[in-house]
C-alpha cells in the first residue's frame, strides 16, 4: 500500500515508518503540512496518515483541502494533544479515524488494515448478506444462522458480529470495536468488551465443532478460520 | 438591579426622598404655623397712627404731645410736636439742636424759589418707621419761620388687620414655596443620580458581562470594550484586558508545558508497550507487563483529559440530543458485566431532551454506571434517573451498595483518592474526577449523596 505520512515529529514518524515497512507497506514521509498538501495533490496514495498540529498548515486544513477537491482515500488523523473530544471535529473535516498519540503500533496497523478494505458507501448499502464459514447474517432481517440453526442474537452483539465478519482476518482492538459498535469514545479499564465477546463467542461457537471468533493476544478480536 | 449595589443604593435614596416627601406633606402645617404666628407677632398689632389721629382729633395737640413724649421716651424714636413758631412736645433737644441747620436750609431753598408767596415750605418726617410727618415749617420772605402744627399719615405704611392676615400669607406662601423648590431640588438631584449611576452601572455591566463569559465559557481571549477614552472606567477596562492578555498567554505556557510532558512521557511508555508485543515472551508473562503497561498509559490518559477539560481548552460540542439512546447504548454496553452480578438495571428518565456533549456524557454515565456495578450488591438494582429541577436537569444512577462516609464524599472527587473502607476495588481513583471536570465543562455540578439505603451519583446540568 502506498501511504502518505504527514508527521512534524521525528520520533512518532520514524515508529510509523519503520513499522509499516516492516510489514510491507510504502511510507513516503513529510515534516512540513504545506509540503504535505501537495504532496498529496500530486501524487497518488492509498492512505494518508496526517498530524492535527503541523508546521504551516495544520492537519484539519489539510484534510479538508484534499475532501474538497475529491480526494476519497482514507484518512488517519493523529492527535498529540489528549483531545479526544476533537475527534468529533476530524471526523467532521473528513477525516475516517482518530488516534490519539502515542498509542500501540498494533492499533495503528489494525486501523489502517480496516480502512484499507473498506467497502465503499455506495456498494455497503447493497449488500444484505454476509457469510463467513458456515455462519449467515442477514442484514436486513437482522438474522444469524450458524449451519442452518438460527442464532438469537441482542443488537449490539448482532453488531460487533457484523463489524468482525465485514472484514474477516481483520483484528479489531476493543476500542476500535467501542467505537464502531457504540459511536463513542470510551476510555475504560474495565473488560466490558471482552465481557460482550465472551457472551457472543458462547451464542456462536459453543457447540460447533469449530470456533471463528478468534482472540488476538493483546490485541483484539477478529473472525478467522480456527488454526490449531 | 436589587442585586446590585449600586441600585440598593438609588433604592436608598428613592427611599429617604419619599419618606421626606410625605413627612414635610404630614408635618407642614404643625411646622410651619409656629412660626407663622410669631412672624405675625412681630407685625404691630394694631393700627398705630390711627390712635394718634383719633387722639389728634378727639383731645386736641396736648394730648398728643403727651402720647408721643412718652413713646418717644419708651422706643427712642424722635418726635417734635410744634404750635405757632414753638416747639412744644418730641425731641426738643435734637430740635434745638438743629433749628439753625433747618433755618439755613430753608433759607437756600427760598433763595431758589424767591418768586413764591408763601416761601418754601418743609416738611419734617420724623418717624419715618411710624410714617408719621407731625409738623412742617415756612420760612416767609421777611425771614420769618413758621412751624406749622400738621399730622399726616401715609396710608400704605398702615397695618389694618386686614393686613396682618395678608402678611400672614404671604409668610406661609413664601415659606411653602421654599419648601416646594427643596423638594423640586431633591427630586432633580435624584433624577441626576439615577442617570449617574445608570451610566456607571451600564458601565460595570459591561465588565461584569464579560468577566462572566470569560468564566462560564472559559474564554480568555474575550476582551472588555471601552470607549477608548482615558476615564477611570476605560482605565479600568484597559488593565484588566491587559491582566487578561497576560493571564491568556500564561495559559498558553501552561498548555504548552503539560502537553509536552504529557507527550514526553506518554511516548516512551507507548513504544514500551511496542517492544514488549515485538519480545517473543511467554504468552501469561507478556499478557501481564503489556497490561500493566496499558494500564499506566490508560491512567495517563485519564488525567490528561481531566486537566484538559478542567483548564477549558477541551472542544466541546454540545447539541440537543434525546437522553433515551444515550442511556440505552450506555445501559446496552455495561449490561453483560451487570448480569454477571445478577444486578437489574432500570432506567427511569423524566427528561429526555438534553444539551450536551454527547460523547462526555457517555464517558460520565458510563463511569457511574461502571461503579455501580462494581460497588452494589448481587442481586440489586441500579437506577438511571433523569428529572428537572429548576433549570437544570439531574441525572442519577442510583445503587443500593453501601455509599461513602460523609465526611468523605467530598474527597473522592478528588483524583487520585480511592477509600480503603468500601469502594477500594481496583481502579485509578480518577473515574469520578472525569465525571466532575465533565459536568463542570457543561457548566453544572456534580453531586454525591448517601440514601437510606444505597447511594446515589447526579450530575446537574443546565437545561
Amino acid at each position: 500500500m502506498q501511504i502518505l505520512l504527514i508527521e512534524d515529529d521525528k520520533t512518532v514518524a520514524d515508529f510509523i515508518t519503520k513499522g509499516l515497512q516492516q510489514v510491507g507497506h510504502c511510507i513516503v514521509h513529510m515534516s512540513n503540512g504545506k509540503q504535505g498538501l501537495s504532496m498529496a495533490i500530486d501524487n497518488e496514495f492509498d492512505l494518508l496518515i496526517v498530524d492535527r498540529m503541523l508546521p504551516e498548515l495544520d492537519g484539519l486544513s489539510i484534510v479538508k483541502a484534499l475532501r474538497a477537491i475529491g480526494k476519497n482515500f482514507p484518512i488517519i488523523f493523529l492527535s498529540a494533544l489528549a483531545d479526544v473530544e476533537e475527534r468529533v471535529k476530524g471526523l467532521k473535516a473528513g477525516g475516517d479515524d482518530y488516534l490519539v498519540k502515542p498509542f500501540a503500533f498494533s492499533e495503528l496497523l489494525a486501523r489502517i488494515e480496516v480502512l484499507a478494505k473498506r467497502v465503499p458507501a455506495i456498494q455497503q448499502t447493497q449488500e444484505t448478506l454476509l457469510t463467513f464459514s458456515d455462519l449467515r447474517m442477514d442484514l436486513l432481517k437482522r438474522q444469524v444462522t450458524r449451519g442452518g440453526e438460527v442464532i438469537e442474537l441482542l443488537t449490539k452483539e448482532f453488531n460487533l458480529l457484523e463489524q468482525l465478519v465485514r472484514s474477516p482476518g481483520q483484528v479489531f482492538t476493543r476500542t476500535m470495536l467501542l467505537e464502531s459498535v457504540w459511536g463513542y469514545h470510551f476510555d475504560t479499564k474495565t473488560n466490558v468488551i471482552d465481557v460482550h465477546i465472551s457472551n457472543l463467542r458462547k451464542k456462536i461457537d459453543e457447540g460447533f465443532s469449530s470456533s471463528i471468533l478468534q482472540t488476538v493476544r493483546g490485541t483484539g478480536y477478529k473472525v478467522d478460520h480456527h488454526v490449531t | 438591579m436589587l442585586h446590585s449595589y449600586i441600585g440598593r443604593l438609588l433604592l436608598i435614596y428613592a427611599i429617604a426622598l419619599i419618606l421626606i416627601m410625605a413627612a414635610v406633606y404630614t408635618f407642614y402645617d404643625d411646622w410651619l404655623e409656629p412660626q407663622v404666628s410669631q412672624l405675625e407677632s412681630l407685625v404691630v398689632p394694631e393700627c398705630e397712627t390711627c390712635t394718634y389721629i383719633e387722639l389728634f382729633q378727639e383731645e386736641g395737640l396736648q394730648s398728643l404731645a403727651t402720647l408721643l413724649d412718652l413713646r418717644m421716651v419708651k422706643t427712642g424714636h424722635s418726635y417734635a410736636i410744634l404750635n405757632n413758631k414753638v416747639v412744644t412736645a418730641g425731641d426738643l433737644q435734637w430740635f434745638h439742636k438743629n433749628i439753625e441747620k433747618i433755618r439755613q436750609k430753608i433759607v437756600t431753598l427760598n433763595g431758589k424759589a424767591s418768586n413764591e408767596k408763601k416761601g418754601v415750605m418743609v416738611t419734617l418726617w420724623r418717624d419715618v418707621n411710624a410714617g408719621i410727618a407731625i409738623s412742617s415749617i415756612r420760612l416767609d420772605k421777611n425771614n420769618t419761620l413758621y412751624i406749622q402744627e400738621y399730622l399726616r399719615v401715609k396710608s400704605e405704611f398702615v397695618l389694618s388687620a386686614d393686613n396682618q392676615q395678608i402678611v400672614g400669607d404671604n409668610i406661609r406662601g413664601i415659606t411653602s414655596q421654599i419648601a416646594l423648590s427643596g423638594l423640586f431640588l431633591l427630586f432633580l438631584g435624584f433624577i441626576a443620580t439615577s442617570v449617574i449611576v445608570g451610566k456607571i452601572y451600564h458601565k460595570l455591566k459591561n465588565i461584569n458581562q464579560t468577566a462572566d463569559h470569560i468564566i462560564k465559557h472559559q474564554d480568555l481571549s474575550q476582551r472588555i470594550l471601552h470607549s477608548g477614552g482615558n476615564n477611570e472606567f476605560d482605565q479600568l477596562a484597559r488593565n484588566l484586558n491587559n491582566m487578561l492578555s497576560k493571564i491568556e498567554a500564561k495559559v498558553e505556557d501552561i498548555k504548552h508545558i503539560s502537553n509536552s510532558i504529557a507527550h514526553d512521557l506518554r511516548t516512551p511508555l507507548t513504544s514500551l508497550h511496542n517492544k514488549l508485543e515485538q519480545l517473543e515472551l511467554d504468552e501469561p508473562i507478556a499478557l501481564n507487563l503489556t497490561t500493566k503497561v496499558d494500564n499506566i498509559i490508560t491512567t495517563f490518559d485519564s488525567l490528561l483529559r481531566i486537566s484538559h477539560l478542567e483548564s477549558g481548552n477541551a472542544y466541546i460540542v454540545k447539541q440537543q440530543v434525546d437522553l433515551i439512546p444515550v442511556v440505552e447504548d450506555v445501559l446496552d454496553l455495561f449490561r453483560p458485566l451487570a448480569e454477571e452480578k445478577e444486578q437489574t438495571l432500570i432506567m427511569a428518565l423524566g427528561v429526555t431532551s438534553v444539551k450536551v456533549d454527547v460523547n462526555l456524557l457517555f464517558q460520565a454515565l458510563g463511569n457511574l454506571l461502571e461503579n455501580a456495578i462494581k460497588y452494589a450488591p448481587e442481586n440489586s438494582g441500579i437506577i438511571i434517573s433523569s428529572i428537572q429541577q429548576n433549570e437544570n436537569v439531574v441525572i442519577s444512577v442510583q445503587d443500593e451498595g453501601d455509599g461513602i462516609p460523609s465526611n468523605k464524599l467530598e474527597d473522592v472527587i478528588q483524583r487520585f483518592v480511592r477509600l480503603d473502607e468500601t469502594r477500594n476495588s481496583p481502579g485509578n481513583g480518577l473515574g469520578l474526577s472525569m465525571v466532575n471536570a465533565i459536568s463542570a465543562a457543561h457548566q453544572g455540578s456534580f453531586e454525591l449523596n448517601n440514601l437510606s439505603k444505597g447511594f446515589k451519583a447526579s450530575i446537574r446540568i443546565p437545561l
